[in-house]
């Protein structure tokens, strides 16, 4: 008998995202915010701006920016 | 096999399937984009900052949530869930009405069976490891 393995993979930077998500829908709706090693290290409407500071200041990683929806966005998708 | 778990976002008190997806453009981003299987394609909303030439994509219409149509430029771009690179043909569009980003069927779910559970609030890529 062959014994299938599955190799079960978790983000742990995303988990970190995924708790603290509802507090960044009630603080920053609307907004782009930049992350580097679990912290948020800008917060702004324009995508430019938040890319600029993400990218000048940690050249060596690969930030995420996340677009926090507004609540009249997420209800197109329902 | 491999499977990589994503934990559902919690907006405006839902659970909504978005996870982190890098594009690999000019300089490599991480990005948020919200699984949907019903959208044929990913689409992208378009930043200069990608770097790409928006017109250089194959124009097509895609028709949105409110009936209406936006036009899509589709690219072919390498994108990255997890550990893995795919090189997808993805959507880019500046119309897409929304600030956040759709990843679809095209090139995605023919790598990756997707499940998503509500109970858990965790969607699952799971694929065959050579």
């Amino acid at each position: 008998m062959m014994i299938k393995m599955k190799r079960i993979i978790r983000n742990f930077e995303d988990e970190w995202f995924s708790q603290h998500s509802k507090e960044f829908s009630e603080k920053y709706a609307g907004m782009y915010i930049g992350i580097i090693e679990n912290k948020v290290v800008i917060v702004n409407k324009d995508f430019g701006k938040v890319f600029q500071k993400v990218t000048e200041k940690y050249p060596k990683k690969t930030p995420r920016i996340s677009y926090i929806p507004r609540k009249d966005e997420l209800e197109l998708l329902i | 096999m491999k499977e990589y778990i994503f934990k559902y976002k919690e907006y405006n008190g839902r659970y909504h399937p978005i996870i982190p997806v890098v594009l690999f453009t000019k300089v490599p981003i991480q990005l948020d984009a919200y699984v949907d299987s019903g959208a044929s394609y990913s689409i992208f909303l378009y930043q200069e900052e990608f770097g790409i030439d928006l017109e250089e994509g194959n124009l097509i219409y895609i028709t949105v949530g409110d009936g209406g149509s936006i036009p899509v430029y589709i690219h072919k771009i390498k994108i990255g869930i997890g550990e893995e690179r795919v090189n997808a043909k993805i959507g880019i569009s500046k119309r897409l009405g929304i600030g956040f980003n759709i990843l679809g069927r095209r090139d995605i779910f023919e790598i990756f069976d997707v499940c998503f559970s509500d109970k858990k609030k965790e969607v699952r890529l799971l694929m065959e490891e050579e």
